[in-house]
């Protein structure tokens, strides 16, 4: 049992602690668990000033509501008064309401973000995907279930279909398909394409839609990524791209945009990153080759076992919170 | 499915595979018409001599002569008929596979060059158009 009782406590200032599906809520809540391992946990979120819910291990402590469940103006918000004002401060989104509050509280502490859009402020960005100079960042502890790799999705009769991430949201139809799928199909109508949008995945193969199976937990979603022989992921997650490390973890390699947090893994070895169309066909044709599929599976795999698959190592990477 | 396009639209979608499925079975060697050949070889070599099927077949070569043909002529027209219909349909379940075969080479094969080409003229068109473009 590790003693926490001597260390100053730390302060998580979350919007999205209880946003379902939101990566930033993943993130907030491994940084939580973790940390507490060897600090005391304090996390503040939006709600009826005073008020203190139980959420799994932790005590959620409402500040105060603003407008549509955001943050509080900061006259209005309600500091918890055993905390010291050097207490050190992770934030998920920084934004302005968010800088706004920390503006008005009095002490020195630090503030590290998961995620910034605020202007002004001084906080520290937190790394979560490599530095290419170190390869250091603080290494969030992703899950996956290793079983899932040993039967296949039980609506799909078949592997080895690549698996599309989809960049749609919202009330949309499956046919026709997210125009990138439709590009991918055109152009590679041998291949089984599924298409995961909206709880569901859709097969497509030369143009045609073949059939659609429902994804109800994560573990449908594992099955789908750890069957797969490659996985493109066109929106992925802002912070960690928590679905790439996943398949990664599978050793199913990435295509990604090389402009999204995911570029990282698929830099690392573990993919190859697109900017268009015409890029994303050289990345298919690339892949097609076995001996190039099973290089990047290997160095994907090493990589996301390294820095994400290991709860020891996430623990230590806290350092630079937990000593701030 | 669309057919105004843009040189950066998506390709359309089909409503239907475009790839052949698998051959249909022959009729003319099938088992039907096989088994139909070789009753009417039975027939043809050992008539039946019951008193029942004597009767029957009294009766029938009464009805037939009644019409102007007789029982054995008809049923070998008959035969015949199921013959040339079944050779029909295998001629046509051919010339139905040569095509199915066709369309699936044409949408395989064009289908991706077009794709492919459509992508390098959208590429192209990016890189003239400039950054801001």
């Amino acid at each position: 049992m590790v003693d926490r009782s001597h260390h100053p406590a730390i302060l998580f200032l979350t919007r999205h602690w209880a946003a379902e599906g939101s990566e930033l809520a993943f993130v907030i809540r491994s940084m939580a668990g973790a940390v507490s391992r060897s600090r005391h946990v304090v996390i503040l979120t939006p709600g009826p000033a005073g008020r203190t819910d139980h959420d799994g291990a932790f005590d959620l402590v409402r500040v105060g509501e603003g407008v549509c469940g955001g943050w509080p103006v900061p006259s209005e918000t309600v500091w918890p008064s055993k905390v010291p004002g050097n207490t050190s401060i992770v934030v998920d989104e920084l934004d302005d309401a968010a800088q706004g509050l920390l503006d008005s509280r009095e002490g020195d502490g630090r503030v590290f973000s998961v995620y910034s859009s605020a202007t002004g402020g001084n906080s520290v960005p937190l790394q979560f995907v490599p530095s290419p100079a170190t390869g250091d960042c603080i290494n969030i502890f992703v899950p996956v279930n290793p079983l899932a790799a040993a039967h296949r999705h039980n609506g799909l009769g078949f592997t080895g279909y690549v698996l599309v991430l989809s960049d749609r949201a919202g009330n949309i139809t499956v046919n026709p398909p997210a125009p990138t799928v439709a590009w991918l199909t055109a152009r590679f109508p041998t291949l089984d394409i599924v298409v995961v949008e909206n709880g569901a995945a859709a097969a497509w193969r030369g143009r045609v839609l073949r059939g659609i199976i429902g994804i109800d937990t994560r573990t449908d979603l594992w099955r789908l990524l750890a069957h797969a022989r490659v996985t493109i992921d066109l929106a992925p997650g802002p912070i960690i791209a928590r679905e790439c490390i996943e398949s990664l973890l599978y050793g199913t390699p990435i295509v990604v945009p090389a402009d999204s947090s995911a570029a990282a893994h698929a830099r690392a070895g573990g993919g190859l990153t697109f900017t268009d169309i015409p890029g994303l066909f050289e990345c298919m044709e690339e892949v097609g080759d076995p001996d190039v599929l099973s290089g990047l599976s290997t160095v994907g795999r090493q990589h996301a076992e390294s820095h994400y698959g290991d709860p020891t190592r996430s623990i230590a990477s806290m350092a630079p919170v937990v000593s701030g | 499915m669309t057919t105004d396009h843009s040189l950066g639209d998506e390709p359309a979608m089909f409503d239907r595979p475009s790839e052949a499925p698998a051959p249909l079975t022959p009729i003319r060697s099938g088992e039907q018409v096989t088994r139909l050949h070789s009753e009417w070889r039975r027939m043809e070599s050992h008539p039946t001599n019951s008193r029942f099927s004597r009767r029957r077949r009294q009766l029938t070569g009464l009805v037939n002569r009644a019409l102007g043909r007789g029982e054995h002529e008809f049923l070998a027209d008959l035969v015949r008929a199921i013959d040339a219909v079944a050779e029909r349909c295998d001629e046509i379940a051919e010339r139905l596979q040569n095509q199915q075969r066709v369309t699936e080479q044409v949408a395989t094969t064009l289908g991706t060059e077009v794709t492919q080409l459509r992508a390098a003229l959208l590429d192209v068109a990016r890189r003239v158009a400039g950054p801001h473009g």
